[in-house]
């Protein structure tokens, strides 16, 4: 069963001049389609659409032309579907003043229907912060954490309310060698003890290959090729990094 | 719905009572102490007139500081910057519930810092042996309305504005504008030959504009303790009634410009 679906998606950013706006294309024409349980990842270069793509997904920004769905519906008209998103930005920041406990307190309470009660909620955020490896530093304010840390954090708020789809916008990214394999794991553990649909975006290939049933390479804005796990595996006649290029090269 | 918005409130007055906003208040106390104790040197007979007037102006200014600096940072900063508000709007929080939130926060914020500002001038007023009236109390209460709806301008001024410059240039200008233009809107219509360019320049403003007039009471007090004036309850909860629906017309118009508002990082 479908879970996400893009429908034939185009987002042109106007960006703001002296007298007239410029017109930049974020996405161009972009449709596929990712299945209930999978890990899809979405690889490309930078500034080549899928920051863009996911926003577009999330309802963060407006279509220029076609339509995202999760579970068949817009995210952005319909707060029951977003209820099912977790979400991790590329740069995740969260209030200074406060600590991680009371981050994810606060979070809880926005979704408070996800939990059984306040101590259901607690009991929850207790769970998440031990699967982030953060239940140490649960009462320490975040403006004192590393890069890594918030990384951490980021996760642990995408998965507090048990979501369907995990959407991660490159979420290895300021994490050191150890973070990244234990990030990896983790998002391995989601997806094959809990079921969850893993959705995330790299430039980096190691990732993409590791991890990804199946991938998306995206390339000048437009979706080049979608490839299947078996397309790069040992024994195929070509690495990912071989489609990758492949795709990079035609574009320039 | 209640839920998430009080949610988001708590948020907001947490974080912002954590970033030291209530340190303004013990400036107040000391730059309050300082004119306290200069009057009484300088304006020696009118210690206790000087005393409340600087008073009260200083309340609303601090006041004034403590909301627009707070809006500037839970609007601008996170909205316009996207930095952690995207993981909220990802989830059931629809984007005007985020503003109420925001904005009962920074209200409720407000009306402590005004507590215990209004606490210290009464220990002042106090200690300088000067005399109390509880009208004082209907001022708070007025410079607190005041603030109300020019938070509620800084609000949709945050979504609108392009710079930090631009954003606290205009509420200024908003605030000032606020306090003038239907004393000149009343001097248009008492002229006998009112032109038509001043007509066109005033009378816009003066209807779109917050109406401060309606909050006189600290203007007027020297005529209510001398009896000239009398205090109208009526026209009190006039004023509140009237802070409470203009700061609701203008969220509900910030609300409309931010749902269709792009979150880009």
């Amino acid at each position: 069963m479908d879970i996400v679906r893009f429908e034939s998606l185009s987002k042109v950013y106007r960006l703001p001049g002296f007298f007239k706006s410029k017109k930049v294309s974020g996405v161009h024409d972009l449709s596929f389609s990712i299945s209930e349980g999978e890990i899809f990842g979405l690889l490309g270069l930078n500034g080549s659409g899928k920051t863009t793509s996911m926003r577009l997904l999330l309802g963060l920004i407006r279509p220029s032309q076609g339509r995202a769905l999760v579970l068949g519906q817009e995210a952005a008209f319909c707060p029951d579907v977003r209820a099912q998103i977790g979400y991790l930005p590329e740069n995740a920041s969260f209030p200074g003043a406060l600590t991680a406990r009371e981050v994810l307190r606060f979070l809880g309470r926005i979704d408070r229907s996800k939990f059984d009660g306040r101590m259901g909620l607690e009991r929850r955020i207790e769970e998440v912060l031990r699967v982030v490896g953060l239940d140490r530093a649960a009462e320490r304010k975040t403006s004192g954490y590393s890069k890594g840390m918030i990384q951490r954090l980021g996760v642990a708020q995408a998965i507090l309310h048990r979501p369907k789809v995990l959407v991660l916008d490159e979420p290895a990214s300021g994490l050191d060698p150890l973070g990244i394999v234990e990030m990896r794991g983790l998002f391995l553990k989601l997806n094959q003890d809990f079921g969850i649909t893993v959705i995330f975006s790299s430039h980096s290939i190691g990732e993409v290959e590791k991890i990804s049933h199946r991938a998306a390479i995206i390339a000048g804005n437009r979706l080049s090729r979608i490839l299947e796990r078996e397309d790069w595996q040992a024994g195929s006649p070509k690495s990912l990094e071989a489609h990758f290029l492949e795709c990079a090269q035609a574009v320039d | 719905m209640i839920r998430r918005i009080f949610a988001v409130a708590h948020l907001t007055t947490l974080e912002e009572a954590r970033s030291k906003v209530f340190n303004a208040t013990f400036l107040f106390a000391g730059v309050t102490l300082y004119f306290g104790l200069v009057l009484t040197n300088l304006a020696q007979g009118f210690e206790d007139h000087f005393f409340r007037d600087i008073a009260f102006a200083l309340l609303e200014l601090f006041g004034l500081a403590i909301g627009l600096g707070s809006a500037y940072r839970v609007i601008r900063q996170d909205v316009k910057k996207g930095s952690g508000v995207e993981m909220l709007f990802v989830r059931p929080l629809r984007r005007w519930e985020y503003l109420a939130g925001r904005f009962f926060g920074i209200g409720a914020l407000l009306a402590v810092g005004l507590a215990v500002m209004g606490g210290t001038l009464a220990g002042l007023i106090a200690v300088k042996g000067f005399q109390w009236h509880w009208l004082y109390l209907a001022v708070f209460a007025e410079i607190y309305f005041k603030l109300l709806i020019v938070l509620a301008v800084a609000f949709l001024l945050a979504l609108a504005t392009t710079s930090q410059a631009s954003y606290f240039i205009s509420c200024l200008l908003v605030w000032a504008s606020a306090h003038v233009m239907h004393l000149l809107k009343a001097l248009l219509d008492r002229s006998a030959r009112p032109d038509v360019l001043s007509a066109i320049l005033i009378k816009p403003l003066a209807y779109l504009l917050p109406n401060f007039s309606l909050f006189s009471t600290a203007n007027h007090m020297d005529g209510i303790l001398g009896g000239a004036i009398v205090f109208s309850g009526a026209q009190f909860v006039f004023s509140a009634a009237y802070a409470l629906i203009y700061s609701i017309a203008l969220l509900a118009f910030s609300a409309y410009i931010f749902s269709r508002a792009e979150i880009l990082p």
